[in-house]
């Protein structure tokens, strides 16, 4: 990233982060990355919940 | 110093723009072969050892229990640091300088490129790298925004499915059998109250509820003006049409115009969710 700011003029830097960057980011990373990571952390939390209360439940 | 894009290169901004949304949405098996070169590359082009074990996955899901498998515990994919095509927003910005421009020393960027061109999500670790294989399918509605109203949106070959609507992820059931009226009306999160209304549809939230009529239009093309009190929301407005297909539907419609002036007849709505005023309307309009 500091080799591209270092040879290229902020106004250019902005442009292509705008036009490129930031609309890929929105089409793909926003929604597919999210989504899938969200799914996942839920999916993880739930089972590692699960865990605990079955281990409560195994110990009382 | 580049101080400015030429005709050309201004050219290229949407071509890379498309270039990389086609990349970060591809589905189907990874090539393990491309991936395992371009692990390596990512590795040495900044002079690090390359991984001793490179791991593949079925899907984030399955990376995260093979992170914990091999880390007893330490580690899982969601506390780790994730790659590939799961960060295309950042690898098309450098891409574009590397591939349209004569900026320089950015080859230390090809290998999270070709990483992000195969593989699905990655997390690194000095001695192993994760690479999760891509979706199966991801749909999408005409706007571009992840849903499938009868199945999952996202799903991987291993069984992973993601829910969504409009872009906003939602509970199986909800998709699979349909939200219950009062439980999604009373749920915590105001968005995901909407989300439901709109699954369950606005008629029938608007029939649970008993909404009153403000304004009955002759013309049912034009519309009833409706007011309902939904709770922990207060009292709402829709317009109750019938469209062109001879479905009948209701639209949210705010109590008054952007100038402030009451929307207070089925005329008046219709005419707001075209952007005009009521005696602009012209029944025509509709198409």
């Amino acid at each position: 990233m500091n080799n591209v700011v270092d040879q290229v003029s902020y106004q250019v830097v902005y442009q292509v982060w705008v036009q490129v960057r930031v609309q890929v980011s929105n089409q793909v990373v926003d929604q597919v990355r999210d989504q899938v990571w969200d799914q996942v952390s839920e999916q993880v939390r739930n089972q590692v919940v699960g865990q605990v209360v079955d281990q409560v439940k195994a110990t009382i | 110093m580049l101080d400015k894009l030429n005709e050309e290169q201004l050219n290229k901004l949407d071509i890379c723009k498309d270039k990389w949304i086609e990349i970060g949405l591809k589905t189907g098996p990874i090539d393990q072969e491309a991936a395992v070169v371009a692990v390596n590359k990512a590795y040495t082009v900044v002079g690090l050892t390359p991984p001793e074990s490179i791991v593949f996955c079925s899907s984030p899901l399955d990376m995260d229990e093979k992170i914990k498998e091999a880390s007893n515990g330490k580690h899982t994919f969601v506390s780790s640091y994730g790659f590939a095509n799961c960060w295309v927003g950042w690898v098309s910005f450098i891409d574009y300088f590397k591939t349209y421009t004569d900026v320089k020393n950015l080859e230390a960027f090809e290998g999270l490129r070709d990483l992000a061109y195969n593989c699905g999500f990655v997390s690194f670790f000095d001695t192993h790298v994760f690479i999760s294989e891509r979706p199966e399918y991801i749909k999408m509605d005409d706007t571009g925004r992840t849903h499938c109203e009868n199945g999952p949106a996202i799903r991987y070959a291993d069984g992973l499915e993601v829910y969504i609507w409009h872009g906003n992820r939602v509970p199986k059931s909800w998709i699979t059998e349909g939200p219950d009226i009062d439980q999604a009306l009373h749920h915590e999160n105001i968005e995901m109250r909407r989300v439901a209304s709109e699954i369950i549809g606005w008629d029938k939230i608007l029939e649970h509820y008993q909404a009153k009529v403000i304004d009955e239009d002759a013309d049912p093309q034009i519309g009833t003006l409706l007011k309902v009190n939904i709770p922990d929301v207060g009292e709402e407005y829709f317009l109750k049409v019938l469209c062109g297909t001879g479905r009948t539907f209701a639209i949210p419609v705010p109590d008054q115009d952007d100038e402030g002036k009451p929307i207070d007849t089925a005329l008046a709505a219709n005419a707001w969710t075209y952007g005009i005023k009521p005696w602009e309307y012209k029944p025509e309009v509709r198409t």
